[in-house]
């Protein structure tokens, strides 16, 4: 009755509609369409067949039907009570079985295995399909089972993986709300701890208390990287951009990790190379994290010799710097085999049970994602025995206006001769560059005996050297000598003399005197430390010249100098341990405490009394910091404008942004410690 | 079942069919055919549709047909016994709109019903997409009856009845118990070789064998006709030579062409897939009165024997059914079975279906249903 080759058209349609779909379910929508359509169904289905293990039956899934309740149809029913017939040993197989029911004589279902999928059931008009037909559906049918395993597999696999995503956030998120939970009392420990050590202590109390307060800060640090970890896993991690100065943040950073090489022999500088634009754009703290980590990393494996950190252009374009910084060391070194896992994961190089060296083994990982947020790239190179240079490079913006630092200007040493004695390469090229930056002309030496004949050479040339530096290290002459003849020395004598001293020398100025020098500078070298220093022997100049009234506004003033009016500051905190370690931390300062233990309280105590400033616990019961800030702020007047500082151990992403939505000024994360605490006070108490 | 012919097409005639429909109170629904010439506008017509006491449907055709007569105006009201559910879908060629969540929504799982009618915007390209979301939700477990309304001098006019207004561009589904029987055929054959659809979109027929589709079409037609097809004439020509889409164990789907445009693209009466394979069509009056025939007993073979007919609704193509009227006769009255009163309209595409073949969007095909 029919073209036979109609069949070869409809089935042809079939095929050409399988292309394209990687999805399951959006590839049997189309494709089912266009076998009801072309074969003329009255309905269809696909059934996936699973074979479980556990109770030894089958399950079968309908995947995909054609009207979508096709179990309403009595002949669908018989049909699929035949699905057995075409499963062996819990899968699918080849094969064709047809159904008829009394009911719809005029009909009838034909269940096509496909081989380890599933079964398709295809209902339409009796006697329609013959063996031809069948056979050439069944063909057909391959292709879409081959389809079908296809998505499947890949369904799975992102199913797999979805699992393992949600299993690592999982982690992450139970990292970091443990590491929340932990910083809690770690705040009364530091607290605690650093105010019994303020306290008079027998020898072995001391030493009790100092080792507490030593691990807690090692607790700290393995819960910060702990939960910046979690946080690089879960995507929460954000910059925060702001404008600095290279030398400034070098500066800080050289004084956070030199007390670790106050028991080594080890000389830690940093140098910026002359062409570093220094006034930058970018996430300060994030910086800061990294080369902390590789320099504490450096001096971790270093005892003899030096840890350099290097800051050098790398390419530059009108709105952005790209910097590339190198810690470079003397230390043990690796062999090539150890350093294919060194970014990895909990991956330490010694993994023996007694470690020497300790540590999450997250450092470098958390520092490679914090690189990478930052624009950058990081890498090594290494020598068993020789040391090691890490390095990374970082994306930092260029801020508009001048680059140049205002306290640059305040020390002109224009004319001035000025010689450094360093044994030390590094050390001299750190002060040649700071003094030639000043104007300065510099004379460098490595021993005393060079130091001596050219101090004479060019007094001699009538080009007498105004100041010189002398390394307590120098070779040839020691400098204590060296600063006697020069002071001895009618034609030397003129000379200001600086005493240059490691970190673990601690001098006061009586006992540097007392050795013939004017004044001491510790190394590393820090730029405002030399500022300082400069200022003072300048001034020390200007008295001894015309004993004018010095100008004391080149002396970099320092944090931390509050009014000498009574400061009154207000700490909301539910926490009585945490009230007690505020109200000490403030109390040592001058400050005046008053303690409330949750927001309305703080609401009614602004209201009745004008504070200086507030810290305010993020999480109170009753009214929580957020509330109370914006009822503090609805307050009219002054008291609606005083600084509010949230305190929290909640530092996870959206947590500075309802800080901000909530008008408060900054935030202190717990456990607070006495320099931030510093820093805020300087920060927010008007003078 | 109360059957109103009102001739002149008029409000006025419209206000009294109501009123006479209305007047022994047992109409709980009705069913509205009305002839585009008819003095009807969104205008007019709105406020009263709106003012009904009962649910209305039905649509504006190019003719209606009333007792077995093709009327070019007038309005056909008849008044159902059961109460009907209508849904309208606005926007329908909006291809945004997920046909299959928005039927879904609908038409609710625990409904059920006999028969759906359904009537569509005969220019919609969508019709099919919508069939195929229709049979998705409920398949075949009732009988589709219904077809393409639209006036042939004004397209784009809103033509679809409702309480809630003329509506164009739009579907109205209405579930209904009444009981029916269906039947539907055409008398067209394959006339020439088949060909592929290489390229097509919605109505739309881009290339045939990846030819210009018009250029194949062509050529194919002059081998049947004497008469040269060219741009000026498919009105005239065309009708005669419908596309077939072939399907596996039945006839083709006939397409009538609608227009040739520029890129000599084929636009058709109904959507076609590409790759689907066709070829064109022909056919003689004899075998158009013959699937005529067909439909009708069909019909009386599906309609329930324990149920009386009340009429007969029959939708037939409006490019084909001029010329099988012509020809009907007596004979072809009583080989049918003409015992019930016979109302309809031609119709822009037809609809039928009785449970065994997927539902499709036909043209120049004899649709009649039997209701009771």
């Amino acid at each position: 009755m029919y073209n036979s080759d109609s069949i070869i058209w409809a089935l042809h349609e079939i095929i050409m509609s399988m292309d394209g779909s990687v999805a399951l379910q959006p590839l049997l929508n189309r494709v089912l369409r266009v076998y009801v359509k072309r074969l003329n169904c009255a309905s269809i289905s696909i059934l996936k067949v699973r074979s479980d293990q556990t109770t030894q039956s089958i399950e079968v899934e309908k995947l995909f039907s054609l009207p979508k309740y096709i179990e309403l149809d009595p002949s669908y029913k018989a049909a699929y009570g035949r699905v057995d017939d075409l499963v062996v040993n819990g899968e699918a197989i080849d094969g064709v079985v047809s159904v008829m029911t009394q009911e719809q004589p005029e009909v009838c279902s034909y269940l096509f295995g496909l081989p380890k999928f599933g079964v398709l059931i295809i209902k339409v008009r009796a006697g329609v399909f013959n063996n031809y037909a069948l056979h050439s559906i069944q063909q057909v049918n391959q292709k879409l089972t081959y389809m079908c395993l296809g998505c499947q597999q890949r369904e799975d696999l992102i199913d797999a993986k979805q699992s393992a995503e949600a299993a690592t956030r999982a982690k992450s998120e139970f990292l970091a709300n443990m590491s929340h939970e932990i910083r809690t009392p770690m705040n009364a420990i530091i607290g605690m701890g650093g105010m019994l050590l303020d306290t008079t202590l027998s020898l072995e109390q001391r030493e009790c208390a100092k080792t507490i307060e030593n691990s807690a800060n090692s607790l700290l640090t393995i819960i910060n990287d702990i939960l910046d970890f979690s946080k690089i896993e879960a995507g929460k991690l954000d910059l925060e951009y702001s404008d600095f100065d290279l030398y400034d943040a070098m500066d800080t950073i050289v004084d956070i990790v030199s007390f670790g090489i106050v028991d080594k022999d080890i000389n830690l500088a940093y140098y910026l190379a002359p062409d570093v634009t220094t006034h930058v754009r970018g996430d300060l703290g994030r910086f800061r994290q990294v080369l902390i980590n590789l320099v504490n990393n450096a001096i971790k494996f270093t005892e003899h010799g030096e840890v350099i950190v290097l800051g050098e252009l790398e390419s530059e374009s009108d709105t952005r710097t790209v910097l590339r910084f190198s810690v470079v060391d003397t230390g043990i070194g690796m062999e090539a085999s150890e350093t294919d896992r060194l970014f990895n994961t909990f991956s330490q190089l010694d993994n023996s049970n007694h470690r020497k060296f300790g540590g999450t083994g997250l450092g470098l990982v958390i520092c490679k994602a914090l690189v990478k947020l930052m624009g950058g790239e990081i890498g090594f190179q290494s020598q068993l025995g020789k040391g090691s240079s890490f390095w990374f490079t970082i994306v930092f913006h260029k801020p508009a206006g001048s680059s140049l630092d205002s306290r640059d200007k305040m020390i002109n040493l224009n004319g001035r001769r000025v010689m450094v004695g360093d044994s030390d390469d590094i050390n001299r090229r750190v002060f040649r560059s700071f003094l030639q930056r000043w104007g300065a002309d510099v004379v460098e030496v490595d021993n005393g005996v060079d130091l001596l004949t050219m101090m004479l050479q060019m007094a001699t040339d009538e080009e007498p050297i105004d100041i010189v530096f002398i390394d307590v290290r120098l070779k040839g002459i020691g400098c204590n000598a060296l600063a006697k003849i020069i002071n001895n020395t009618p034609k030397l004598s003129a000379a200001k003399r600086i005493m240059v001293g490691s970190i673990g020398l601690r001098l006061q100025l009586e006992s540097v005197q007392s050795l013939g020098f004017d004044r001491f500078i510790q190394t590393p070298i820090k730029k405002f430390k030399l500022i300082d220093c400069m200022a003072l022997i300048l001034e020390q100049e200007d008295i001894e010249s015309n004993d004018a009234e010095p100008d004391r506004s080149y002396i970099s003033r320092r944090v931390t100098d509050l009014p000498t009016r009574q400061v009154c500051v207000l700490v909301a905190d539910d926490n009585n341990v945490n009230q007690l370690v505020m109200k000490k931390m403030l109390e040592k300062k001058g400050i005046q405490v008053d303690c409330v233990d949750n927001g309305q309280q703080a609401v009614q105590a602004v209201t009745k009394k004008e504070y200086d400033l507030v810290f305010m616990d993020y999480q109170m019961p009753v009214m929580d910091g957020l509330e109370a800030t914006r009822s503090i702020r609805a307050l009219a007047g002054s008291r609606g404008e005083v600084p509010v500082v949230a305190v929290t151990a909640n530092v996870l992403r959206d947590f500075e942004a309802r800080c901000q939505e909530a008008s408060m000024n900054g935030y202190l994360s717990k456990p607070v410690r006495i320099d931030k605490l510093s820093s805020a006070l300087d920060q927010w108490i008007k003078r | 079942m109360n059957i109103y012919f009102e001739p002149n097409g008029d409000l006025a005639g419209f206000d009294s069919g109501i009123e006479k429909l209305m007047v022994d109170g047992e109409v709980k629904s009705i069913l509205m055919l009305a002839c585009e010439a008819n003095y009807f506008s969104k205008k007019n017509l709105d406020p009263r549709l709106a003012a009904l006491p009962v649910k209305i449907f039905g649509g504006i055709f190019p003719h209606i047909i009333y007792r077995d007569a093709v009327m070019d105006r007038g309005t056909l009201m008849i008044g159902l016994q059961d109460e009907v559910d209508v849904k309208v879908i606005d926007s329908l060629s909006n291809r945004k709109i997920d046909l299959d969540a928005v039927i879904e929504e609908l038409i609710p799982e625990t409904q059920h019903f006999h028969t759906m009618f359904i009537l569509v915007d005969g220019f919609s390209d969508s019709t099919s997409k919508l069939l195929d979301s229709v049979f998705y939700d409920l398949g075949l477990s009732v009988n589709y009856l219904g077809g393409g309304v639209g006036a042939l001098t004004h397209e784009g006019k809103p033509c679809l009845i409702t309480n809630s207004g003329l509506h164009q561009d739009a579907a109205i589904l209405v579930m209904s118990d009444v009981v029916s029987g269906v039947g539907s055929d055409h008398g067209w054959k394959c006339a020439s070789e088949v060909f592929q659809i290489t390229s097509a979109e919605h109505n739309v027929i881009k290339t045939i064998n990846w030819e210009p589709a018009f250029r194949v079409y062509q050529r194919y037609v002059a081998q049947l006709t004497s008469k040269g097809l060219n741009r000026n004439n498919v009105d005239e020509i065309a009708p005669h030579y419908p596309i077939g889409i072939h399907r596996f164990g039945v006839k083709p789907v006939v397409r009538n062409i609608a227009k040739v445009t520029r890129d000599e693209s084929l636009v058709l009466f109904g959507e076609i897939g590409t790759d689907s394979y066709g070829s064109v069509m022909m056919s003689t009056q004899s075998e158009l009165l013959d699937a005529s025939k067909s439909a009708w007993k069909e019909a009386r073979r599906e309609f329930p024997r324990a149920s009386e007919a009340g009429v007969a609704l029959v939708f037939e193509d409006v490019s084909c059914f001029r010329d099988v009227n012509t020809h009907r006769n007596s004979d072809f009255l009583t080989a049918v079975g003409y015992d019930v009163p016979v109302v309809g309209a031609l119709t822009i595409g037809e609809i039928a279906n009785n449970g065994k073949d997927y539902l499709e969007f036909y043209n120049k095909t004899s649709v009649v249903g039997l209701l009771t």
